[in-house]
């Protein structure tokens, strides 16, 4: 499967709608960057809790 | 006939409003003739409020002469069009709120300018729905890069950037929530700055993504980017995100000596990939901050060069739900550029979301390891100089780059961990076109970054530099 097949198949399981003359263009794009949010997953992020500024920058601002 | 005040900075203006040497009248009509002169080349002004800010200006005169008025009495100022200004249409730079109604009151930030006294001009055009750090808007139109007509002014916030370049204005508004007020400062050479998070309210703006959407002020120079923040900094019951922490004089704490700062250089990131002529200039600007008195060493930070792909885990899926609500039937008059970007949150999934925001809090950690032992970072604002319009891809050394991609890879670290940005101009190519520095601080600091940022001013012109014809 090619590049451009790959992407429309996970267009087509997301259920995202991009227009035919189009597909190849925002392919090339923007395919690489969502294939690169793939590397977040494989990251080691040990048992981190998710960020949340309004806590932890006022936490810090005050020490 | 103009007196020519426009091109003035907010400090000077502020200067010769409070000797009464000049009227707010005269300030505020000056403006008003060279944006009516100007702006049909700059394309910078979605709505210039004429009526509204001649009204500002003799109230600002009334109480100049009382012996009131506040600390931006009569100084002109222009607002993103993604912030609220009652009585205009905020078109969000998107076609899709053209019928909308005219706002019924101001953002926060906007009355706390109209509280210190500026007089709003305007708003200004943007890159549709803040979706995109170019600035072209094929719909609404693309603001000229005053340095180079062709070339990109940078967005998402492009018409308060370009406003501020060509003189139309002395300071805007814009919105930065991966760079959107830092590259725009960066391609056309002013100062940005993008505050802590929580810094400043975003009551009554736009929101794109809730958790990396910041306000902060451009300007032609940090003393009056540090004037426009002490404005609008500050608490806000409107907004939850708001913090409560105390906002510091910053114009006082401006003349702070560059000596002793110590610089941190995250040389493994901010030197790979970018073109010759930033690394140069960025380079003579680390030497310039050495002269000042500056310690600058490297630093390492493992995880930023990760900074932009969480952005996009985050951006995307929290632009679907704060957009799609908004727009509603409306969806279908936006463009294909943010309209396919909305369809592409889809592919983005829960794990993708949590690991993006779990990468925060590493990448956060980082970088207050970092700030332990230093005072402040360093590093270019964007890797290139402006683009063409339409140029997808640029050539950096040996690689091509998505344009998309490399304007915002020095910005988006900061969005994600919050900590305060400042741009500043540090030079030119070749060819003519701004390049940026980019300091950043620790949480809430902003007064260390500003008064860094005012030293190097001190210190170099290129802030005071204007494009051909302004």
């Amino acid at each position: 499967m090619d590049e451009i097949e790959r992407f429309r198949a996970r267009l087509a399981a997301a259920g995202a709608v991009v227009p035919e003359e189009i597909v190849s263009l925002v392919a090339a794009q923007f395919a690489p960057v969502l294939d690169s949010l793939d590397v977040l997953l494989d990251l080691d992020l040990g048992g981190l809790e998710p960020f949340v500024p309004t806590e932890q920058l006022v936490r810090d601002a005050a020490g | 006939m103009s007196a020519g005040l426009a091109g003035l900075s907010v400090a000077e203006l502020s200067r010769r409003l409070r000797a009464r040497e000049v009227r707010a009248a005269q300030v505020v009509e000056d403006h008003l003739a060279e944006v009516a002169a100007r702006d049909g080349r700059v394309h910078a002004f979605a709505h210039v409020t004429v009526d509204a800010a001649l009204l500002a200006a003799r109230a600002a005169d009334a109480a100049l002469a009382r012996g009131e008025g506040g600390p931006l009495a009569g100084v002109p100022i222009a607002v993103k069009d993604n912030v609220a200004v009652r009585g205009v249409v905020g078109t969000n730079g998107s076609p899709a709120f053209a019928g909308a109604p005219p706002a019924s009151a101001d953002a926060a930030v906007v009355a706390r300018l109209r509280a210190a006294g500026a007089v709003v001009l305007g708003t200004t055009h943007m890159h549709e729905l803040a979706f995109g750090p170019t600035g072209v808007n094929p719909a609404l139109g693309t603001p000229a890069n005053p340095w180079a007509p062709g070339r990109v002014p940078g967005g998402s916030s492009s018409g308060s950037g370009a406003a501020v370049a060509a003189g139309l204005v002395p300071a805007a508004l814009g919105t930065d929530t991966g760079g959107s007020v830092r590259i725009p400062a960066s391609l056309c050479g002013v100062t940005g700055l993008k505050p802590t998070y929580g810094r400043v309210s975003r009551a009554g703006v736009t929101p794109l993504a809730w958790s990396l959407d910041h306000v902060g002020p451009l300007a032609r120079s940090v003393e009056d980017v540090a004037l426009v923040l002490e404005a609008i900094a500050g608490a806000d019951p409107g907004d939850a995100t708001c913090a409560r922490v105390a906002v510091p004089r910053y114009a006082e704490a401006l003349g702070r000596p560059c000596r002793g700062l110590r610089i941190g250089v995250p040389r493994h990131f901010a030197l790979a990939g970018i073109d010759a002529e930033v690394r140069e200039r960025f380079t003579q600007a680390l030497g310039d901050l050495r002269r000042a008195g500056a310690v600058v060493r490297d630093v390492t930070v493992p995880f930023i060069e990760h900074a932009t792909r969480a952005v996009g885990g985050l951006m995307l899926p929290e632009a679907d739900g704060a957009l799609r609500p908004l727009l509603g039937a409306r969806l279908e008059h936006v463009g294909v550029e943010a309209r396919i970007l909305l369809e592409l949150a889809k592919l983005v999934s829960a794990r993708h979301y949590l690991a993006a925001a779990r990468l925060r809090t590493r990448l956060y950690e980082e970088l207050r390891g970092v700030l332990a032992a230093v005072d402040l970072l360093a590093l270019p604002t964007t890797p290139i100089p402006a683009p063409a319009v339409g140029e997808l891809t640029v050539r950096v050394g040996e690689a091509t780059q998505g344009v998309l991609e490399a304007l915002v890879v020095f910005t988006t670290p900061f969005n994600l961990t919050g900590l305060p940005a400042l741009a500043l101009p540090c030079g030119f190519t070749r060819t003519g076109l701004p390049v940026s520095l980019q300091l950043v601080g620790r949480p809430f600091d902003e007064a260390t970054l500003l008064a860094a940022g005012h030293a190097y001013q001190r210190d170099t012109d290129w802030h005071t530099r204007r494009p051909p014809g302004s």
